[in-house]
């Protein structure tokens, strides 16, 4: 079944469909974001936003040039840095200073990855992990700006001074929004050329080299323009967390971090700008989680380890691949029916909760909508994770359920109820969104873990009961939307 | 003079270490195409074991064979179990399968271990070449020393004059068609993880010894690693060798000199930096399969 | 036409073309010859990524030896590789604009008139959203000629462009290749061993052995030589040339 709905011939989206979901999506988080989040976590995801800028320039070098650069965070602390002497030093504008320090960034990337760029994809690794641990090394001893005179910029003796955010994005919340619309920006750039002529180059050159060059293209210039491109960005980035906190601290850039970005971005999907919101979420929020709930940090960079082990040898779509490669084929009806379905459902028990006292307007919403989501994309959880131990074993355990749950079905029809082929799997579904979606939620929305299981399994609950009560009357609905929009989704891009 | 010499020795000796290093991740790359970003996490983890079972009292000897044991061990075990999964992705993206298996290794021993201040102790450091009544050089680092020369002929003559050497040549030739030959990849692939985890322990101990003891800075000195090896162009032992004494050389010198002494750490950078535009000079030109540039 | 002078390209020990001085100037030129005789190591040079000892080589009067590999597309050399090289997240669409935006076109409509001209001359005109990675075998030596043929090319050389094709597939090659001269007025140097192939498609066909020249002719005149019989077609008296 998969592989006809592979064989579907859908034409590339034009440049500015396909870059519209992003600028919707991030406007959409810049203006909902306030209302929803504490303080605590909106400062957090501004955080989130940053990384997410400098893992989209990860994910563009290696997703779309297959080259691995382990210092595009090393390049976010030499941004940070020139951002902070030039306001210190010359009292420029925050913006001015933010861009004049992407473009140091830019140009110091360039010429330390340009020797490489001529070589071995391997090379470029490597050097790109030296460039790291230098600019470690250099970070630990200069320190970043704070007032001082001098070069360094280092305050010696006497109070350090921090910078000033943007005076349009002084509160908060304000630099909240301003930093997810630069994340919007530079996704979106991003996304641009690849709908356009860099990056149907890229494609080439990411295929092979030799038949790339062959066709005209100049692969080094190309290379070096991606490199510069993404050390732009990246530097960008580095000026926005400066300004997040007004100072940056000298062992705020290691070489861990590098390592930790490219392998969460590779977890989180190469291929999809999702995925590296989700990379940003995971560098950021999900220590953040962890750390309330007691889990010691190394532990965590060790299943990140292992996790990116996994990523790579299943192929690198991450997270985002599997999700996107779900919504890419479905029919437009389903879509609009699982819009209409989530709503009525995260409303509905959002504003029963409200009134019940239970839990706020908008956590509720949130987690109603997690869990109706997380049903959607992950339809047997556990063989999901079990994918991490092998196919073999994956399909394995799968069967082993399938034919339990038959024997189920068959007792349950003896009996005279609905027999559900694949009654262990839902259940075990359930438990496992439940649990995991509610530890979550109760993290990040300031809600009881019960209270948060209770809406979970109600979302759940609802959602099957209007599946099996409203579907025979909506299949003629159904039906005409489906003639209207023949294609799959992906193709009305 | 006088000066210059505990540096010079220190820098020889830390040199060695590194040159050591680096023969094993090039003597593992030529037979198996994969440059091992966990080689520094094994060695950690390897003189962290050690460290462990001298502190619970065991004899010395016991802690050099578990630590060097582990390393070689997990060397084993991704070679037999993870790198056959991979080995139809390019090069690149094989180098980063082991970059996750070094951090998963690194966050579980500085998990199980921490920050907290060690020392890894060799029974040569007590004794040393003496001269003028000064102590020169110590035993350890003299066995390092030793050891460096002696492991790097071993492996050439290993490459050069054995049938595992030449199998593991024909291998970075051409995979399929040494498989095709008759070769049988993986047991000569294995060999090479099982080489590269002995010498990963091997130097983990050893810069146990004399850099730090904490599992993360152990991991990362896989950096000087591979700047070496990247000097060797990732093929020639003697020129690995020669970047690794160049690297260790450097970072201590640096600190002969006050402006510069406390950035001694990125000479990995500059070394490999300036080896690197050095043989740009050759030009480029098309790989074998005539699928990249190379 | 291609002109090659006294070319000499060592890779260590091993001479790959010795010595080799020839001149081809028809519509469309074979090449054939054992594996090993330095066929495609010739195309290599043609294209820029092997440079040789000594030795020169010019294209339409033009001597090519000191142009960057990626200027030469530019100046109107194309190839296409014996393993193909289509972009597999691209669709076949995109595949050939991708070789129109980096040639010289006055506006984009123009360019992309070019590319629909290319794909539809090749056959594939149902096939252009179909992404590279589900494409057939024989569609993608397709669409490899495809690209070769986007803006004004004046040598197209294919290396082996009937691989792995079924006898219908061939058949639909031949009319294709044959048919470029008149396409775009490139000069088509092929290299397959398939002799039918050569045979219905070049006027003229030249024979590598060991890097040496070993006869350049008619193609029904070289393939009866018996030299080229040894040395390629091997030793049995009855061989089946299409006629």
């Amino acid at each position: 079944m998969a592989r006809d709905k592979e064989k579907m011939d859908i034409p590339p989206g034009k440049p500015l469909r396909r870059v519209m979901p992003i600028v919707v999506t991030l406007g959409l988080a810049a203006v909902l974001g306030p209302w929803l989040f504490s303080a605590y976590w909106l400062n957090t995801f501004t955080t989130v936003a940053c990384l997410a800028l400098v893992a989209g320039t990860v994910a563009l070098l290696f997703g779309q040039l297959g080259m691995v650069s382990l210092a595009q965070f090393a390049l976010a602390g030499v941004g940070g840095w020139v951002c902070l002497r030039l306001i210190h030093g010359f009292a420029l504008p925050f913006e001015i200073a933010l861009l004049a320090g992407a473009l140091v960034a830019a140009v110091f990337g360039l010429l330390v990855g340009l020797p490489a760029l001529r070589m071995r994809g391997l090379y470029l690794a490597l050097l790109t992990l030296m460039v790291a641990a230098a600019v470690q090394v250099v970070v630990d001893v200069v320190g970043f700006p704070d007032g001082g005179a001098g070069f360094t910029g280092k305050i010696v003796a006497g109070q350090r001074v921090l910078i000033q955010r943007p005076w349009i994005a002084s509160s908060d919340t304000a630099y909240y929004r301003y930093v997810v619309l630069w994340l919007a920006f530079g996704l979106g750039l991003i996304e641009w050329q690849r709908a356009t002529m860099p990056g149907r180059a890229w494609a080439l050159i990411r295929k092979s080299e030799a038949a790339a060059t062959a066709a005209g293209v100049s692969v080094l210039r190309y290379k070096a323009w991606a490199f510069t491109f993404g050390g732009f960005l990246a530097g960008l980035s580095g000026g926005l967390i400066a300004g997040l906190n007004g100072q940056l601290d000298n062992t705020g850039f290691p070489v861990s971090q590098s390592i930790l970005l490219y392998a969460l971005t590779v977890v989180g999907g190469v291929y999809n700008w999702v995925g590296v919101i989700f990379a940003g979420l995971l560098v950021r929020a999900l220590p953040a989680l962890l750390n309330d709930h007691g889990v010691d940090g190394n532990l965590a960079n060790a299943f990140y380890g292992f996790a990116l082990l996994v990523s790579l040898i299943q192929g690198r779509k991450g997270l985002a691949g599997q999700l996107a490669d779900f919504y890419k084929f479905v029919r437009m009806s389903r879509i609009l029916e699982g819009l209409a379905t989530w709503g009525v459902i995260s409303i509905g028990l959002g504003l029963l909760f409200t009134v019940l006292g239970q839990a706020g307007f908008a956590g509720a919403f949130f987690i109603s909508l997690i869990a109706l989501l997380f049903r959607l994309v992950i339809p047997g959880v556990c063989w999901l994770l079990l994918g991490f131990f092998g196919k073999r074993l994956q399909d394995r355990t799968e069967d082993m359920e399938a034919a339990l749950s038959l024997r189920l079905a068959q007792v349950f029809e003896r009996q005279g109820w609905v027999p559900d082929h694949r009654f262990i799997k839902r259940v075990l579904n359930w438990l496992f969104i439940g649990l995991f979606v509610a530890w979550v939620a109760s993290g990040v929305f300031d809600v009881p873990f019960v209270t948060a299981l209770a809406l979970i399994w109600l979302s759940l609950a609802a959602k099957v009961g209007l599946e099996v009560a409203a579907y025979p009357h909506l299949l003629s609905l159904r039906q005409r939307i489906d003639k209207r929009f023949p294609k799959p989704f992906a193709s009305y891009r | 003079m006088d000066q210059f010499l505990p540096f010079l020795v220190v820098g020889v000796s830390v040199g060695a270490v590194y040159a050591l290093s680096g023969v094993g991740l090039v003597v593992l790359y030529r037979a198996s195409g994969v440059v091992n970003f966990s080689y520094g996490a094994l060695g950690g983890l390897a003189a962290m074991l050690c460290w462990q079972i001298i502190d619970l009292e065991y004899a010395d000897w016991l802690g050099w064979v578990v630590g060097i044991g582990a390393a070689t061990l997990l060397s084993w075990a991704y070679g037999r179990f993870i790198a056959p999964s991979l080995t139809h992705q390019d090069k690149v993206v094989r180098a980063m399968a082991t970059l996750g298996f070094a951090l998963l290794i690194m966050g579980i021993s500085q998990w199980y271990w921490g920050d907290e201040p060690r020392r890894l102790v060799l029974p040569t450091d007590s004794g040393g070449l003496e001269f003028d009544g000064r102590r020169l050089i110590s035993y350890t680092r003299l066995l390092a020393l030793g050891l460096a020369a002696s492991l790097t002929l071993a492996m050439l003559w290993l490459l050069a004059k054995t049938p595992l050497g030449l199998r593991m040549r024909a291998l970075q030739s051409n995979r399929v068609l040494s498989a095709l030959l008759g070769v049988r990849v993986k047991r000569v692939d294995t060999w090479a993880w099982v080489i590269a985890g002995v010498f990963a322990g091997i130097t983990g101990l050893f810069m146990g010894n004399m850099v730090r003891l904490n599992p993360i800075v152990l991991t990362f000195l896989v950096i000087p690693a591979m700047a070496a090896a990247v000097v060797g162009r990732l093929m020639s032992l003697p020129a690995t060798v020669l970047g690794g004494l160049l690297i260790g050389v450097t970072e201590t010198l640096t600190a002969l000199v006050p402006e510069i002494s406390r950035y001694g750490s990125a000479a990995a950078f500059l070394v490999a930096i300036l080896a690197i535009l050095w043989q740009q000079r050759q030009g480029i030109g098309l790989s074998r399969d005539n699928s990249h540039l190379d | 036409m291609i002109r090659i002078e006294n070319l000499t390209v060592q890779f260590g020990g091993v001479k790959p073309i010795d010595g080799l001085s020839v001149t081809l100037d028809k519509a469309i030129v074979g090449l054939i010859g054992p594996n090993g005789a330095g066929k495609t190591t010739l195309l290599n040079v043609l294209s820029g990524f092997v440079t040789p000892v000594s030795g020169s080589v010019a294209v339409n009067g033009v001597v090519i030896s000191d142009i960057a590999p990626h200027k030469r597309a530019h100046m109107g050399l194309r190839r296409t590789f014996q393993t193909d090289q289509i972009a597999d997240d691209l669709t076949l669409w995109e595949n050939v604009q991708a070789i129109a935006d980096h040639a010289a076109y006055s506006t984009q409509a123009e360019a992309l008139k070019d590319v629909q001209r290319a794909i539809d001359y090749v056959g594939l005109g149902k096939r252009i959203h179909r992404k590279g990675s589900n494409l057939t075998t024989g569609e993608r030596h397709l669409t490899e000629i495809a690209k070769a043929l986007i803006g004004k090319p004046q040598l197209v050389m294919l290396d082996e462009p009937g691989a792995g094709m079924s006898e219908s597939e061939t058949q639909h090659l031949e009319s294709v290749i044959r048919g470029i001269p008149a396409y775009c007025g490139a000069q088509v140097f092929l290299i397959d061993h398939d002799v039918a192939l050569i045979v219905a498609c070049c006027e003229e066909t030249m024979v590598l052995d060991f890097g040496k020249l070993l006869a350049l002719g008619p193609t029904k005149d070289v393939l009866e030589q018996p030299e080229v019989r040894r040395a390629y077609l091997g030793d049995f008296e009855a061989t089946e040339i299409a006629a």
